[in-house]
Formats: C-alpha cells, sequence, structure tokens
C-alpha cells in the first residue's frame, strides 16, 4: 500500500497506542499522527490537505466533536473521516450521517479496522455491519397500530358498547376509552362511526 | 383597611349622643306621688345635709338646712354622713307603700325616717353591715320600704358612707313597678346572657377549631359576662325571688374575674403588648391574682357578713377600672408601636371605655343624670366593642385557614423537592457510573481485545460479549443526550436493547414534533425504560407496544401495553422494587396522570399516563 498519512484522534492513551500498532503492521509505509485531544490538534497547525484520513472518536471529553468534523468537513471536503466509537446510537449515527462523515466503527470491531480504511482511502463509505442492522431495526420498531388497537377496532366495528370491550379484552373501560380516542387521533377520525368505516375498509370481519 | 370608614362616624356617634344627654336636666320640688306611673328618678327632689357627726339622732337635724342639690348627692367631700330629705305629699286618703331603690348603693348605714304629723318614725334601715354586729341591719342596696300615710310630709334618709363617691340615682316605685322592672331587667339580661353564651359558643368552637388561644380566652370573657349577668338578677329580685345575695354575689365575682384574667389575655394574644410595658403587664395579672384570691375568700359565706365583704366593693369599684383603663393605655402604646391590629382595637375598645365613662362615672359624679339615652349610649358602646372583636378574631380565623393553606402548600412544594432531589440525584449517580462504565472500563477492554491473541477466538468471543454488555449496562445508566428529534431515535433504540427473539418491543409516534421540552422527554425515557425492564423481568410478555401520541391541544399520552401476565399494583408498590414508584415519583415532577390497567394473572397490563399540556409548555427551560 502507497504511503498514506493518517491521523488517529482519541482521548484514550491505550487504544490510540494500539490503533497506530495495527496501523503500522498494516501500512508500514503509512505517516502516522496520534492526537488526544481537538486542542492540541489545532495547536500543531497541520496541512490538513495533504492528508488523507482522520480515525476519531466521537467523545472526547470537554470537546465538541461534531461541530469540528462539520468545520473539517466544510474546509477539507476531501478528507474522509472514519469514526471509532463505543457508542451504538442511532441518533449518533444519523447525525455523523448527515455531517456526511464516512465511516462508522464500534470500538471493539478493530479487526473490520483495515478494511474500512481500505474501503474509505478508496472513496467509499464503510458502516459496520452491526451499526447497519442496528439502524434498520430501530428505524422498523415503528409500527402503525397496535395489536390491542386493531382488536379494539375489529370490536367497535362489531358494535360493541365500550363496557362489552371492555369485558372481552379484560380491560378497564377507562382504558377502552383512551385506546378509542388515540385510535382517532391517530387514523385523523371523528366519531366511532369513522371507526367502523375504517374497520369495514381494512380488515376482513 | 377599610374599616378606616367607620372609626370616625361611630365615634362621632358616640360623642353626640352623650352631648345630648347633657340638656335633659330640669329642676322640681315636690313629687306628688299618686301622679306615678312610671319610676321616678328622685334626684330632683333630694335635698341633702352633709356633716361629721355620725349621731342618728333625727331631732338634732330637723332643724339644719338642707341644700337643694337637683344634680343629686355629690361625691367625695370631707363629710362621710348625708341626711337627705325627699319631699313627698300623699294627697290621697290611703297609706301607700313605695320602694326607694339605690341600684348600685355602696352605703355603710342607711336608716329611714318618715315625718308623719309631727311625729317622727324609724321605717327602715339597711347598709353594708357596719358596724357588723348590728342586727338592726336588714340588707344592703334592695329597694327601700317606705309606707306613706296620709299626712306624711317628709322622707328622712341617714347615709352613712365610707369616702367614696355615691351613686346618687335612685328611684321610688310601687310594688307593681319593681316587679314590672325586675321583668323589664330581665328582659335585658337575659338578652345580654343569651348573647354572651351564643358569643361564647363561637368562640370555643373557632378554639377547638383552629387551635388559637385568643378564641379561649375570648370564650372565657364571654363566658365572664355572661356569668356576670346570671349574678344580676340578685339587686332587685331579693324582694320577689328570695335568690339568697350571697350566692348572687359570688355568681356576680366568678363572671368579674373570669372576664377580668381573660380580658387582658385576650387582647395581648390580638395585640402583643406585654413585651411594652412588662411592669405595668405584671401589675395587671397581679391585680388580677389579688381579684381572685379575694374571689376565693368571698366564697365563705361568713364573708359576707365582715369588713371583707366591704373591702371587696373597693376592689372591684378602684381596681376593675384601673384594669380597664390599664388595657386602653396599653392599646395605644401598642399602636405607637405599630403592633398588629392595635389601631382597630385601641378605637373599638376605647369607644367601649368612652360608653363605660358615661355610663358608669359621669352619673356617679353628679356630671350626667341617668336616662335611656346613657343607657343606650352604653349598649351603643358595647355593641361597638363586640363589633370590633369579632371583626379581628374573624380576621385572625381567616388569616389562620390561610396561613394553614400557605403552610400545606409548603410542605407540598418541599415534598415534590425532595421526590426531585431524589430523582435528580439517582439520575447523577446513574450518569456517573454509566458514563464510567462506559468510558474507563469499556475503552480498557477494547484495548485488552487489540492487544489479545487474535487467534484465540473463544477469548475474542468473551471480550466481545463483554463490551456489548458492557454498553448495554451504561447504555441503560447514562441519561440520553437527548436534543428534539433524538427522543424517538433514543427510544427506539431503548426498545431495540429490550427486543429479542422472544420479545418484540413497538413502538409509535404521533405528531411527536410539538413536544420539544428536555426535562419532560427525560422523565419520560426513564419511565419508559423502567416499564421496560419490569416488563422484562416480570410480565413474561412477549409484545410491548409502546405509544407515544400527542394530540391536537398539546397534551401527550404514553401508552404502554404488553401481553404480560399482569400484576398486583398494590402488592408492587409496597414490595421491595423500587421501579413503580421511580415511576410514580417522575409521573408527580412532571405533574401527571399515571393509570395502571392491570390485574394478576390477567391477560395484559396497560399503562396510560397523561401528561397535560401545561406542564409541557412550563417546564420547558
Amino acid at each position: 500500500m502507497k504511503s498514506k498519512k493518517i491521523i488517529i484522534l482519541d482521548d484514550h492513551t491505550l487504544f490510540l497506542k494500539g490503533m497506530e500498532l495495527i496501523l503500522k503492521e498494516y501500512c508500514p509505509n503509512c505517516d502516522i499522527y496520534t492526537y488526544q485531544s481537538i486542542k492540541k490538534l489545532k495547536h500543531d497547525r497541520l496541512n490538513l490537505r495533504k492528508f488523507d484520513l482522520l480515525v476519531s472518536d466521537i467523545e472526547l471529553p470537554d470537546e465538541d466533536t461534531f461541530s469540528f468534523f462539520s468545520l473539517l468537513k466544510e474546509n477539507y471536503p476531501r478528507l474522509p473521516i472514519l469514526i471509532v466509537s463505543m457508542h451504538k446510537k442511532n441518533a449518533i449515527i444519523k447525525k455523523c450521517k448527515a455531517i456526511g462523515i464516512e465511516g462508522y466503527l464500534l470500538k471493539h470491531e478493530d479487526q473490520q479496522l483495515t478494511k474500512a480504511i481500505t474501503t474509505i482511502l478508496s472513496g467509499k463509505e464503510y458502516f459496520s455491519k452491526t451499526i447497519v442492522d442496528f439502524c434498520k431495526q430501530t428505524n422498523n420498531i415503528n409500527e402503525n397500530l397496535s395489536l390491542r388497537e386493531e382488536e379494539i377496532i375489529k370490536l367497535i366495528a362489531k358494535g360493541h358498547p365500550n363496557q362489552k370491550i371492555a369485558l372481552i379484552l379484560t380491560l378497564s373501560v377507562e382504558t377502552i376509552k383512551t385506546h378509542k380516542r388515540n385510535i382517532k387521533l391517530k387514523l385523523n377520525l371523528k366519531s366511532t362511526s369513522d371507526i367502523i368505516d375504517f374497520a369495514k375498509n381494512n380488515y376482513l370481519l | 383597611m377599610s374599616l378606616n370608614k367607620y372609626y370616625i362616624p361611630s365615634i362621632f356617634l358616640l360623642l353626640l349622643l352623650s352631648i345630648t344627654n347633657l340638656y335633659s336636666q330640669n329642676k322640681k320640688n315636690i313629687l306628688n306621688i299618686d301622679l306615678l306611673e312610671k319610676p321616678i328618678g328622685l334626684d330632683n327632689y333630694t335635698y341633702i345635709y352633709s356633716t361629721k357627726d355620725s349621731s342618728t339622732n333625727i331631732n338634732n337635724i330637723l332643724d339644719k338646712e338642707f341644700i337643694n342639690t337637683p344634680k343629686g348627692l355629690h361625691g367625695i367631700n370631707d363629710n362621710t354622713i348625708y341626711w337627705e330629705r325627699y319631699s313627698f305629699s300623699n294627697t290621697t286618703n290611703r297609706e301607700k307603700e313605695y320602694y326607694i331603690y339605690f341600684p348600685y348603693a355602696i352605703i355603710n348605714k342607711l336608716i329611714v325616717f318618715t315625718h308623719y304629723k309631727n311625729i317622727i318614725i324609724k321605717n327602715a334601715s339597711l347598709g353594708m353591715l357596719y358596724p357588723r354586729k348590728n342586727k338592726e341591719i336588714e340588707s344592703i342596696g334592695y329597694p327601700i320600704k317606705i309606707s306613706l300615710k296620709p299626712g306624711i310630709t317628709d322622707v328622712y334618709i341617714y347615709i352613712k358612707h365610707f369616702r367614696l363617691a355615691l351613686r346618687t340615682t335612685s328611684f321610688l316605685l310601687t310594688e307593681a313597678q319593681l316587679r314590672k322592672s325586675n321583668e323589664n331587667q330581665n328582659e335585658i339580661i337575659w338578652f345580654w346572657k343569651g348573647f354572651y353564651i351564643f358569643a361564647a359558643l363561637i368562640a370555643i368552637i373557632l378554639f377547638i377549631v383552629t387551635r388559637r388561644k385568643m378564641f379561649l380566652y375570648y370564650f372565657m370573657l364571654n363566658l365572664g359576662m355572661g356569668t356576670y349577668f346570671t349574678g344580676e338578677i340578685g339587686e332587685i329580685s331579693k324582694v320577689i325571688t328570695n335568690v339568697p345575695f350571697n350566692l348572687t354575689a359570688n355568681i356576680k365575682q366568678t363572671g368579674i374575674l373570669l372576664a377580668f384574667i381573660s380580658l387582658p389575655l385576650l387582647i395581648n394574644q390580638i395585640t402583643p403588648y406585654s413585651k411594652l410595658r412588662p411592669k405595668l403587664w405584671k401589675l395587671i395579672l397581679f391585680i388580677n391574682g389579688f381579684i381572685a384570691l379575694n374571689w376565693f375568700i368571698c366564697l365563705f359565706p361568713y364573708t359576707l357578713t365582715t369588713n371583707v365583704f366591704l373591702f371587696t366593693t373597693y376592689l372591684y369599684n378602684f381596681y376593675a377600672p384601673l384594669i380597664l383603663i390599664s388595657q386602653l393605655y396599653l392599646l395605644y402604646v401598642a399602636y405607637k408601636a405599630h403592633i398588629n391590629n392595635s389601631k382597630v382595637l385601641f378605637i373599638g375598645y376605647g369607644g367601649y371605655i368612652f360608653a363605660l365613662f358615661i355610663y358608669g362615672i359621669l352619673p356617679n359624679l353628679g356630671l350626667l343624670q341617668q336616662n335611656l339615652m346613657v343607657y343606650n349610649t352604653f349598649i351603643l358602646g358595647s355593641l361597638f366593642e363586640i363589633f370590633i372583636f369579632m371583626l379581628i378574631l374573624g380576621k385572625e380565623t381567616f388569616s389562620v385557614y390561610q396561613h394553614r393553606a400557605t403552610l400545606l402548600e409548603k410542605q407540598k412544594e418541599h415534598q415534590s423537592n425532595i421526590i426531585c432531589a431524589i430523582v435528580e440525584s439517582q439520575e447523577k449517580e446513574r450518569n456517573k457510573v454509566g458514563r464510567e462504565l462506559h468510558d474507563m472500563i469499556g475503552a480498557n477492554i477494547s484495548v485488552i481485545k487489540q492487544q489479545a491473541d487474535k487467534s484465540n477466538e473463544k477469548l475474542l468471543n468473551i471480550i466481545d460479549r463483554t463490551i456489548e454488555s458492557v454498553r448495554h449496562l451504561s447504555h441503560g445508566l447514562v441519561t440520553p443526550l437527548i436534543k428534539d428529534d433524538d427522543f424517538v431515535d433514543e427510544i427506539n433504540e431503548l426498545c431495540v436493547l429490550f427486543s429479542n427473539i422472544d420479545l418484540k418491543v413497538k413502538t409509535h409516534f404521533h405528531n411527536w414534533n410539538r413536544i420539544d421540552n428536555k426535562i419532560i422527554v427525560t422523565h419520560l425515557y426513564r419511565i419508559t425504560q423502567e416499564l421496560l425492564q419490569n416488563a422484562v423481568k416480570h410480565s413474561k410478555a412477549s409484545k410491548i407496544s409502546i405509544q407515544f401520541l400527542v394530540n391536537n391541544n398539546g397534551e401527550l399520552t404514553l401508552m404502554y401495553e404488553d401481553n404480560g401476565i399482569g400484576f398486583d399494583y398494590d402488592k408492587a408498590i409496597k414490595g421491595d422494587g423500587l421501579g413503580l414508584i421511580n415511576i410514580n415519583n417522575r409521573i408527580h415532577i412532571i405533574k401527571s396522570k399515571i393509570y395502571y390497567d392491570t390485574e394478576k394473572n390477567r391477560n395484559g397490563t396497560t399503562v396510560v399516563i397523561n401528561v397535560p399540556a401545561s406542564t409541557i409548555c412550563l417546564n420547558n427551560n
């Protein structure tokens, strides 16, 4: 592999050293700069245009990494960033993607580190499989009507009053009322007869 | 205070009444007793001769010069003996019996003679039993019975007093009039008795309800006054009712003692003035103690025939006014020192003392004739004072309730603060542990993995699993940095964490973008977490649905449902688990309502949380 200039940013010394070792092993010719904080990195006034990759943690003590990354992305759009973080959080990943960060790995996925770097250096994005799956899972978790709500809609369509529905589902009338209110709110229906219409259109009764 | 409007007119009214009294005096000389139709004030028919000679021999004074003093007897002078002459003329040819009545006689010795056809007959004798063993003396202050035969021209009365201002108002009454007057008096007395009993009842009820001492004192004051008026039946009715004099005297004394003890205490409760003039305050208490001692001594019937009774009379005539007037002075001092209620009370009480002065003192000094107007002034003054007392007590009662309400509110607030503090410190501690776990242990294990032998797959597996569980743990502990739309993600992630092959967690958000209150959202996150933890631990549910619905009014409903085995809420809340308490505390903080629809061994649990729109707007920092 050609010689590359890579910056590693992580507040955790041991992890930093470990990363450095792995990268050295992977690319002996590479120039590797290690920093523990954004402050120090800024202090050195490196010409970031000459660098090929920034590998960074997402959380550094007392520093706002996201605004730093956004700044980098604005000024040096050709410097790819790979996040190696402990965080498995949809919100964080979403934010990274929004900024335009090219890769995201979890810290214990160091086996994938070389693969990720290769992919990113070749101009593509790399998000670890765990991350991709996780995002999918969280995004798929939303449902429109709960099973109980569907049951209630069907029971309403059968013409049962609240008390009867409560009896059938072994719920209190108060709960049924709340459900009914929620169903109307969610489906943007005005009245109980609207619910019946909805049930006829959407379920086989 | 709006009361200001009423002081001045009331005072003026009292003044006006008293001034009009001064013009109602006139002169008359001979009393034609046949014209008697109503009780006649005898002051205008009284002729007086004062001397130092205590001889009761009437022949010695027949030639003396009597002075016609239309205003009646004068008070203090050097002479201790008065001879009085009433000029009557019985124009009928029948004998007539009348009663001369001295309402407030403080007379040591009194003998009545009638002048009939140049013969002077000793008619009756009475007085303060002085000298005490004198059997001639029949009664004290009671109506003196005189029989006026046709031809009687004069009635002489020998009065020995003891350097006292003599109350000179006397009346001439027939027996029928005496009875009627007694009835009238009883009516008035019953009015006052009823009034004081009523006031005492109200006061004791207020005391029971509010537990404020002032009501107890007010109760005692009214009880005392009521008791005093109960004793009042004695004076005239001795003739009619045969109630023993000592009994009525004791009853009256008891009433006065109660009233005198409670009056300063009551005023001091309403307007704390005792510290302004501590010496005077002690003096008042001392005098009250003295009156109490005297009261005790007077309980023994023997004292009625000794000087003790005379002394008692002095005590009530000198020290009682001292107590009454010292209250006025103390109130004035309190008013100057701007102590609570003192202004109103000073004016109210001042009005009363003024009325009392007109009613009780001026006529005694011969400066004012006793008549209905004077009596009305007194009644008005009393009512004015009572009105002021009632007003202040009412105000104080109200303030007690207000105080209680604020105290309750403070208590509630304090409770809320404690709950907040508990939840907050819990949050802090959790964050600390979570962060430490995540940043230190998690990162270190990552390093361990870096350094580990890559061929040892078993070890690597364990490390991966450890990292995953550390992440889960810390995820549960650290408050998510919830911002705007992140909440949906955070909740979804949370649900993903709790999901597995056996448990499907689903979420739904409706209209969520309306909520951007960080505090509420954090609490909701924790509540959701707590609900999920409970579900995983106890419910055996395979499906959970969590919904966050915001309706068009901005109210939020969190709807949690599972298909688990349900639980007994009452048992669970008493159990060891803090989960439910935690949830309820947070619900309390965000001023929301939570409703658990569940039972043990029932199909499923539903939890509904309603967050009012007001909280969502208010707490937004």
